[in-house]
């Protein structure tokens, strides 16, 4: 960048400086003339040219014309605040939102308004909380942007770094604002831009959660002011809240909320046991007062904090907690608050800290209520940044699905592709009796992934809650729609289209994410994986038709007409699925489930060792000795996996279904069988087998295509071993963010196979 | 039996709603929903050679378990009459003969010695067959109109 360049930006921004709110708004209109401090020039200017490429570009512009989400947090920043050395938090997440915003403030033209200039400012000061709370442990999501590296300016090395660096070091080169020499006389400057309660708030964040050395550098700039600066009022604040008889808890909530808005605040924190079950409108809350008098629900239209205030003058204690009350009666279906938490699968939990820290959290966002729906747009954004970065250890759990940890160098880019582990729209109960699949079968039914709640003060909820006056974003955020994709995609069966061989499943995660744009089609085509079908049916007439079911689906399938006949063929081995009617002569449908849940765990099938792949070794699961003659399955080979035993019957009884279930049957149809249903089902479980039987299902791909490719499956074998610690490579992470769910469960079962040898 | 009535106007008025514009002559006493995705499953829509099978077969079968019921009620053999109730139950209801099928599970559950739901106990045997009796009778008649609604329809 030429020196010259260097000069009129700065002499842009020292010019400018006169008027935050002017320049503010004017910086965003005149995009590419932004420039305001050396610190933000180039991520500035880039943004609003990429939204406003239509302006005539300087040469400074032409070099970075291509930037694709350019931060824009930057500058607003440094108009409003004065430059200093919170470089680092110029974050793009804030960016990605501001950019949205500065379209608005084009708009507006040359007349900015202080109101729509301050709302931006609490953002931009949520924002810095948030990020400077979090730099330790995150790389700047601008790396995630190729196009910044592939600028080679003299930024360009602090963009790479971590934020940590940036912090401590500031090294801005040609810079004269970063220094911290340069603070305080830009300290008074800043404190008359900041309103009292947010300087309070920020200094009251940073100390406590700033990273050691961050903090040291802070620390000092704020100490200057004294608690002089703190206001009796902060941004937010906490309420106790308690179901009746038991613990209060703190909830935050924002100074203007009203008690609707604390609704909704409750029912995220008690995202499991009210969330799932009841909505915002359901939940009352009542308050006790101090002087024995008559206790009171309060009406959705209180304002929170002043009844609070008028209620409990001194503040309210724990033991004047909020008493939450829901009806007793549940509501049916699941709460809108679950599909939130489903669609925001990954969204971490409020706050970097909390109870399961190894999975580093930067924010917690919840999309708020119609109330602050600009924050939400713009926030969504953000969310998606940090909620796909990282994961939280719970969901691990929840999901089986272990979250990839960025590294530094990592191109993130390709998280916004990464499949979200998706929930089948199945309302039939589920029951797996074995221990490979339990994750599997949670990842269908665990509709909502709990994001623990900070214990300490939340900067993602203050994002969430604090502007409710900003100005409305019309604009969706970019990422939405690729979420929408997401759960799409999520729904997809494993792709017959991907024809894995051998050789290429190495490569496979890589691959993956081409494969993607494929795979709705193989569902739309109905598709269902090559699986075998076992259909136990006493009737000819049914069993005709689901015969023919079976052979418009395109499964292999064989019969058996009694109870007997069905443990015999299963014996056999080679079935995935079992469509077993209830009711049969000479063994009914129940003892036959049992006998095969039975020999299923007499051979050790589905327990770790035999479900491994053919590589794994198959000594071990006969070996013990213990399964005598008549119960031993000729090859256990031939079961990779349970099998599901999908129970059907004519009967309309609660009480048959139940007794399905308890025998062993994973899930349950009731005649007459509806064929949509049916290839659902068998889609469904289908898929499942197809994954836990990996190998099998590839042979039988090999076997219907005949291909050549021989040698691939020496090779295979020799890289066995090589393959299996990939796998688990890639299912802990660095990889995985890009591979379908498909290849997720593939790796749990690898993993699962590796800690049994 | 003014319930029932109503139930089968109810029926006949859900029947007429979602009756499909190309099987208007079914009747009532078949869910069209479920007969219709048997006949999806023909390959060509002139002979219905699939479901054509499927439905005589089902005639075929449907009056040899009436035999079989008629002789179990003679010799009083209840646990026989549910079994074959259970049985006309599973086919009549995967072609949505929904009448046929709710007078098969009451014979299922009367000769199981348990009321007309199958949630109570009926501890008089003499009662269970009387009902079973009657319920024959009804389900043969129920049986009767279905076989002449389809026959028509795969014009035989």
């Amino acid at each position: 960048m030429a020196i010259g360049e260097l000069k009129t930006r700065l002499r842009a921004k020292f010019s400018r400086r006169h008027s935050t709110a002017s320049t503010l708004s004017q910086s965003s209109a005149e995009g590419d003339q932004t420039p305001a401090t050396p610190a933000s020039t180039r991520k500035v200017p880039r943004s609003l040219r990429s939204r406003h490429s239509q302006k005539p570009a300087s040469t400074f512009d032409g070099a970075t014309i291509n930037e694709k989400e350019p931060p824009l947090h930057g500058v607003l920043e440094d108009e409003a605040v004065g430059p200093k050395n919170e470089v680092d938090e110029r974050d793009e997440p804030t960016s990605a939102r501001l950019a949205e915003t500065s379209s608005e403030l084009h708009l507006q033209g040359a007349t900015p308004s202080t109101t729509s200039a301050k709302p931006l400012q609490d953002n931009l000061d949520d924002q810095k909380h948030d990020s400077s709370s979090t730099t330790a442990d995150f790389p700047t999501p601008n790396t995630d942007i190729p196009a910044v590296r592939e600028e080679d300016e003299e930024n360009e090395g602090r963009a790479e770094e971590g934020n940590i660096e940036r912090d401590c070091l500031a090294p801005d080169t040609g810079s004269n604002n970063t220094p911290s020499t340069q603070r305080p006389s830009e300290l008074s400057r800043r404190q008359s831009l900041l309103p009292h309660q947010q300087t309070r708030l920020i200094k009251t964040l940073l100390e406590t959660e700033l990273p050691p050395h961050s903090k040291a550098a802070n620390l000092d700039y704020f100490t200057a002011n004294g608690p002089s600066t703190i206001s009796a009022n902060m941004v937010s604040r906490k309420i106790w809240v308690k179901r009746p008889q038991q613990s209060a808890t703190l909830v935050q909530i924002h100074e203007d909320d009203l008690v609707d808005d604390v609704r909704d605040m409750i029912l995220k924190k008690y995202a499991n046991s009210l969330g799932r079950n009841f909505d915002a409108p359901d939940v009352t809350l009542r308050i006790i007062p101090r002087e024995q008098r008559q206790e009171r629900t309060l009406g959705p239209e209180e304002p929170m904090t002043r009844t609070l205030d008028a209620y409990y003058p001194g503040g309210q204690t724990v033991d004047e907690a909020l008493i939450i009350d829901v009806p007793l009666r549940r509501t049916p279906k699941p709460s809108p608050q679950v599909q939130r938490g489903y669609y925001d699968e990954s969204r971490p939990a409020e706050g970097g800290s909390d109870y399961f820290p190894p999975m580093p959290i930067p924010t917690a966002q919840v999309p708020q209520a119609s109330n602050s729906v600009p924050v939400a747009n713009g926030q969504g954004q953000v969310n998606h940044h940090h909620g796909s970065l990282t994961s939280h250890s719970m969901s691990v759990l929840t999901t089986g699905h272990v979250p990839a940890l960025p590294s530094p160098g990592s191109n993130r880019r390709h998280h916004r592709d990464r499949p979200r582990i998706g929930r089948t729209l199945t309302s039939s109960p589920t029951v797996i009796g074995n221990l490979v699949q339990p994750p599997i079968v949670n990842n269908g039914t665990q509709p909502f992934l709990r994001a623990p709640r900070s214990r300490t003060h939340s900067s993602a909820s203050e994002t969430s809650i604090a502007p409710p006056v900003a100005p409305p974003l019309p604009t969706p955020p970019a990422p939405q729609p690729s979420d929408g994709l997401q759960i799409q995609r999520v729904a997809t069966p494993p792709p017959r289209v991907s024809s894995p061989r051998p050789a290429a499943r190495v490569k496979r995660t890589k691959k993956a994410n081409a494969e993607h744009p494929s795979l709705p089609t193989g569902m739309l085509n109905g598709a269902v994986p090559p699986i075998n079908v076992l259909i136990v049916e006493d009737n000819i007439i049914n069993l005709k038709l689901l015969e023919a079911f079976m052979k418009r689906l395109k499964v292999r399938w064989q019969t058996a007409m009694n109870g007997r006949e069905a443990v015999t063929k299963w014996r056999a081995g080679g079935f995935h699925l079992v469509l077993m009617d209830i009711q049969l002569p000479i063994m009914s449908g129940l003892e036959a489930t049992k006998e095969i849940r039975r020999l299923e765990r007499v051979n050790c099938i589905g327990i770790f060792g035999s479900s491994a792949s053919s590589s794994a070794p198959e000594v071990g699961e006969e070996g013990n000795g213990e399964v005598e003659g008549d119960d031993r399955l000729p090859s256990t080979a031939m079961f990779k996996s349970p099998v599901i035993i999908v129970a059907l019957t004519a009967s309309s009884l609660q009480s048959d279904r139940h007794e399905a279930l308890a025998a062993g049957c994973n899930d349950f149809l009731t005649k007459p069988v509806n064929f949509v249903w049916l290839e659902r089902k068998v889609m469904e479980w289908g898929c499942m087998q197809a994954l836990i039987d990996f190998d099998g299902w590839r042979k039988w791909k090999d076997f219907s295509q005949s291909t050549t490719n021989h040698d691939a499956e020496k090779e295979n074998k020799s890289k066995a071993l090589e393959k299996k610690k990939k796998k688990n490579r890639a299912s802990l992470g660095s990889v995985s963010q890009a591979s379908s769910s498909r290849v997720n469960v593939a790796g749990i079962r690898e993993e699962a196979s590796a800690v049994a040898t | 039996m003014p319930d029932s009535t109503r139930r089968e106007a109810e029926d006949r008025v859900r029947d007429s709603e979602e009756g499909s514009v190309s099987l208007p002559d079914l009747g009532d006493s078949i869910d069209a929903v479920t007969f219709e995705q048997i006949l999806e499953m023909d390959d060509e829509e002139d002979d219905r050679e699939f479901s054509r099978s499927i439905v005589f077969g089902f005639f075929e079968q449907a009056e040899q378990t009436f035999k079989k019921m008629d002789d179990a009620l003679k010799e009083k053999d209840l646990a026989q009459l549910s079994s074959l109730g259970h049985f006309l139950k599973g086919s009549s209801a995967t072609l949505g003969l929904t009448k046929v099928k709710d007078s098969c599970e009451k014979i299922q559950h009367y000769g199981q010695m348990k009321d007309e739901e199958g949630t109570a106990d009926e501890p008089d045997e003499a009662k269970c067959l009387e009902r079973i009796k009657a319920t024959l009778v009804a389900v043969k008649e129920e049986y009767a109109e279905v076989e002449k609604v389809l026959k028509k329809f795969y014009g035989s």
